[in-house]
């Protein structure tokens, strides 16, 4: 790894940004839902203040490969999503490597595999019944997900982030980009597809049995899967071009306008039951999702 | 849309919550606030301290003193200790109570001597066998309005 890599991984947008800037998001979320309920909501350094407060908590002891389980999961989830968000590419150049958008994928998903696996071993039947939720939720909408990167990939004709990277015109990237979006509020768990994580129904599901420092871990993951997601989506439309303190603001704006976006959403609607979220991503968002995808490929073969 | 619509005015309209710590006027003047016990009439008869359900507030006598002490963190403020106050002697504050952080930094402590009861409508007779009363607190009438001795509601 270069210097240029290690910069990415540790400092922008990797480590010593996306932490502070995950827990800014959250507090977005939070402070915009908030007043749109007309809620004062938290101050700034609320989710700062949650995580060092959970780090200090003493918590039930708990022995054997499960107690090592759930501690290993929430830590996959930090590493995989700080190297998500270490991969995007926010700056130009030739970073990255032929095919690495499926790494991306791959890394996005790992901390939904890892709240299933959480709600499994923490032997809570709430915990098994939002893991249940998750592993389908996550089914329904990794359909239109990765059919809507692959139109951008076809569009773009290349699976290279950089190369995928830029507010290109081509309306395959931009129907790939909204596709994207529609998938965002599931994969971050947010209203109306919230319901692997009700806390009035079951208790947030996965995390039911979690306290102090591992429950900790999982709401830092929480604030990377944001930064991560609104960040590919934000790279995915930022312009070619222009100098690099641009692209980092420019990073951050528009991925604060999705949070603000995403929030307005989470705080108009209510929480979907498990059927009506995977009609919605199954019958309608798939549909087009596989409309889109073929009519992309037939465009690149035709012409 | 309506749902759009109503966000769109929460947002222009502003926050009806506050930030804590916040002082705002309690409106109503039957607000079950902090017990308050009036050391010079308090008898120490300890039937507060037996009435209590959370053990909020505890008497013990050593001779001829005794100490009450309140701990309103564990106070669920029930009223039931100004229901059975004979001497009417205990009150409560119509204002919020404050904000703590400490576990008992409300607690309240009063060292006392023990007094004798005071019989409400003493007869005649009494008073003539009694002429000497030794103390303020037992000489003085209890003129406590009843309204202020029942709990709010």
């Amino acid at each position: 790894m270069n210097l240029s890599g290690l910069i990415h991984f540790f400092v922008f947008p990797g480590l010593l940004f996306a932490i502070p800037a995950g827990w800014f998001y959250v507090w977005g979320e939070r402070k915009a839902v908030a007043r749109m309920q007309r809620r004062i909501g938290p101050p700034l350094l609320q989710p700062f203040y949650d995580f060092v407060k959970l780090l200090g908590k003493r918590t039930p002891s708990r022995h054997g490969i499960e107690a090592d389980l759930l501690r290993l999961w929430p830590a996959i989830s930090v590493l995989s999503m700080i190297g998500a968000i270490a991969m995007l590419p926010v700056f130009p150049g030739g970073r990255g490597f032929s095919g690495d958008a499926v790494l991306l994928v791959a890394l996005l998903e790992l901390p939904s595999i890892c709240f299933i696996l959480a709600g499994f071993t923490s032997g809570s039947i709430y915990g098994e019944i939002g893991a249940i939720r998750e592993a389908v939720l996550s089914v329904a909408n990794n359909l239109v997900f990765l059919l809507s990167i692959v139109t951008i990939a076809v569009t773009e004709r290349t699976f290279r982030l950089t190369d995928m990277a830029g507010g290109s015109w081509n309306p395959g990237h931009w129907i790939g980009v909204f596709g994207i979006l529609l998938c965002i509020p599931a994969k971050l768990r947010l209203n109306p597809f919230s319901t692997s994580s009700a806390e009035q129904e079951i208790y947030s599901g996965p995390l039911t049995e979690y306290a102090g420092a591992a429950l900790a871990m999982w709401e830092l993951a929480h604030g990377l899967e944001w930064v991560a997601l609104t960040g590919f989506v934000t790279t995915l439309v930022v312009p070619a071009g222009g100098p690099w303190w641009f692209r980092a603001v420019y990073f951050v704006v528009v991925s604060f306008a999705q949070v603000l976006l995403l929030s307005t959403i989470a705080a108009a609607t209510a929480r979907f039951t498990l059927q009506r979220a995977i009609r919605f991503y199954w019958r309608w968002a798939a549909i087009l999702a596989v409309l889109i995808a073929s009519s992309a490929v037939y465009m690149r073969y035709r012409g | 849309m309506n749902i759009f619509r109503l966000i769109f005015q929460n947002l222009c309209r502003g926050p009806v919550s506050f930030r804590l710590p916040h002082k705002h006027e309690c409106t109503s003047d039957q607000y079950r606030g902090l017990i308050v016990n009036d050391a010079e009439r308090c008898v120490g008869c300890g039937l507060c301290a037996y009435v209590c359900p959370t053990a909020a507030i505890e008497v013990t006598r050593s001779g001829e003193t005794y100490r009450w002490a309140y701990d309103p963190g564990k106070c669920t403020f029930c009223g039931r200790c100004l229901e059975r106050c004979k001497p009417h002697t205990l009150s409560m504050e119509s204002q919020l109570p404050p904000l703590y952080s400490t576990e008992g930094e409300l607690r309240t402590v009063l060292d006392m001597v023990r007094k004798r009861p005071v019989r409400p409508a003493a007869a005649p007779a009494a008073a003539v066998d009694k002429p000497a009363a030794a103390s303020v607190t037992e000489a003085a009438p209890v003129t406590t309005p009843a309204a202020s001795t029942e709990p709010a509601v």
